[in-house]
């Protein structure tokens, strides 16, 4: 990572804008499945930034997620709060002898079983506050948790897959 | 003051969390009211023409089943042509007629991108105010009526679909006119809800529910879908009243916005309703 600099997240941040606005928003996986792979980007940044500078770029992240799906401010504000919680999760599951110095918390970094961790806490704490707000009210919460469990689901294998299959050059 | 500074360098992950939480609420809940900010206009241009160029891979293989669609509108609407229908009375005078003025005009537009499986659902479609749209204009498709547009930008327009909690508009029942309002909020994307229809009023399954014309947004009479649940519930003196939407909002490709010609006169007539 440390050979590309921030060029890499730059990118990464175009892509994931690009990539969940245009093809997987269209991608039909019934009522109840809505993965929002976009969070990737979040939870792929190094380990270095600083919470507030995290939760700014999280924010002009969401404006344009949301720009592609016309909820103004209902994806920023789940970004901005997944941003918040992303160094306390980190300190939650932070391996024993803490972590290295130029570390991403991604597979290959972090090995598959430390992310499956931590891609599920981040993803259902995104997921939660997403669904609750875009329905804003929390009648038929059983729907909606359905909801947040399935898309859930989908995100985890989708970031899983991504990174198996994108991220790799990042190590090298 | 030293020791205020201190406390704000030592929260300040809090606080620029609940500032930037404050303007995200802020952003969602006047979202609903603002109409043609300069913010919508210019994104509506960038993402309209990436969803366009996205739209345009895909249509081929949609264009298909909708020429078969079309078609078939074309036909149903050249049924209604003057000259299809033969005259009974060869005797009548032919007089030339002044008694109708054109009220309501339609364009033609694709839709480009749709969402339906949300709660807040929405519609792009590839005309803007270069060809007349304006924010608050009625639209239907092949079926009957889709939504109205929210924002116009100069070649894309974004729709609130009749599937948006924020979609409402008087409808009625086509046998008797009793009307109420329509309402969806949240789920299947084939069946709304009608509020605020009386009890009195007779209705049965399969009853043909229509636009009552009542906001200027749709000429009155478009169809809007059938009832498929009618319960009336203890306490309450309107019907628990489900409808089946004629829009299928899952395969709509084509819309056409209503251009209401007399909307000004009727805008300027109901605002002088007076208000206590």
């Amino acid at each position: 990572m440390t050979r590309f600099g921030p060029f890499l997240h730059i990118i990464q941040f175009v892509l994931f804008v690009l990539v969940q606005g245009l093809l997987i928003n269209e991608i039909d996986l019934g009522p109840n499945t809505h993965p929002l792979l976009h969070i990737l980007f979040i939870l792929a940044l190094p380990l270095e930034l600083p919470v507030w500078l995290l939760m700014c770029i999280a924010f002009a992240y969401g404006v344009c997620i949301d720009t592609f799906t016309s909820t103004i401010g209902m994806h920023t504000s789940a970004m901005v709060l997944l941003a918040g919680a992303r160094p306390i999760v980190l300190r939650l599951i932070s391996p024993r002898d803490g972590y290295e110095p130029g570390q991403l918390p991604t597979i290959s970094f972090m090995g598959i079983r430390w992310f499956l961790l931590y891609g599920a806490i981040m993803t259902l704490i995104h997921h939660i506050w997403y669904f609750f707000i875009e329905k804003m009210s929390f009648a038929d919460a059983g729907d909606t948790l359905m909801r947040i469990l399935l898309s859930s689901l989908a995100t985890l294998i989708l970031m899983i897959i991504t990174q198996y299959l994108f991220f790799r050059l990042a190590r090298r | 003051m030293r020791n205020i500074i201190h406390l704000l360098y030592k929260y300040n992950a809090v606080l620029v969390f609940i500032v930037l939480q404050v303007v995200c609420f802020a952003l969602i809940f006047t979202y609903s009211s603002f109409h043609r900010s300069s913010y919508f206009n210019s994104s509506l241009t960038v993402v309209g023409w990436m969803k366009d160029v996205t739209y345009n891979i895909n249509e081929p293989f949609i264009a298909m089943k909708e020429n078969d669609q079309l078609r078939e509108e074309n036909a149903k609407l050249n049924d209604k042509m003057p000259e299809n229908y033969y005259r009974l009375e060869k005797n009548a005078v032919v007089i030339n007629d002044t008694m109708y003025q054109q009220q309501f005009t339609y364009l033609p537009s694709q839709v480009i991108d749709n969402s339906f499986d949300r709660t807040q659902n929405y519609l792009l479609i590839d005309i803007g105010y270069d060809k007349g749209v304006k924010a608050d204009m009625g639209v239907i498709g092949p079926n009957g009526i889709v939504g109205f547009v929210k924002d116009a930008g100069p070649k894309y327009s974004l729709v609130i679909p009749i599937i948006n909690p924020n979609f409402h508009t008087a409808v009625k029942l086509k046998k008797n006119n009793y009307f109420g309002m329509i309402d969806w909020s949240g789920g299947d994307p084939g069946v709304a809800v009608i509020k605020g229809l009386t009890k009195t009023a007779p209705v049965e399954i399969g009853d043909t529910v229509v636009t009552k014309g009542a906001n200027g947004r749709f000429p009155a009479g478009l169809l809007v879908g059938t009832v498929k649940k009618a319960e009336e519930v203890a306490g309450r003196n309107d019907y628990d009243l489900e409808i089946e939407l004629s829009t299928n909002f899952l395969n709509l490709h084509h819309a056409y916005v209503i251009v209401n010609k007399f909307k000004d006169e009727y805008m300027s007539i109901r605002d002088s309703i007076p208000q206590e």
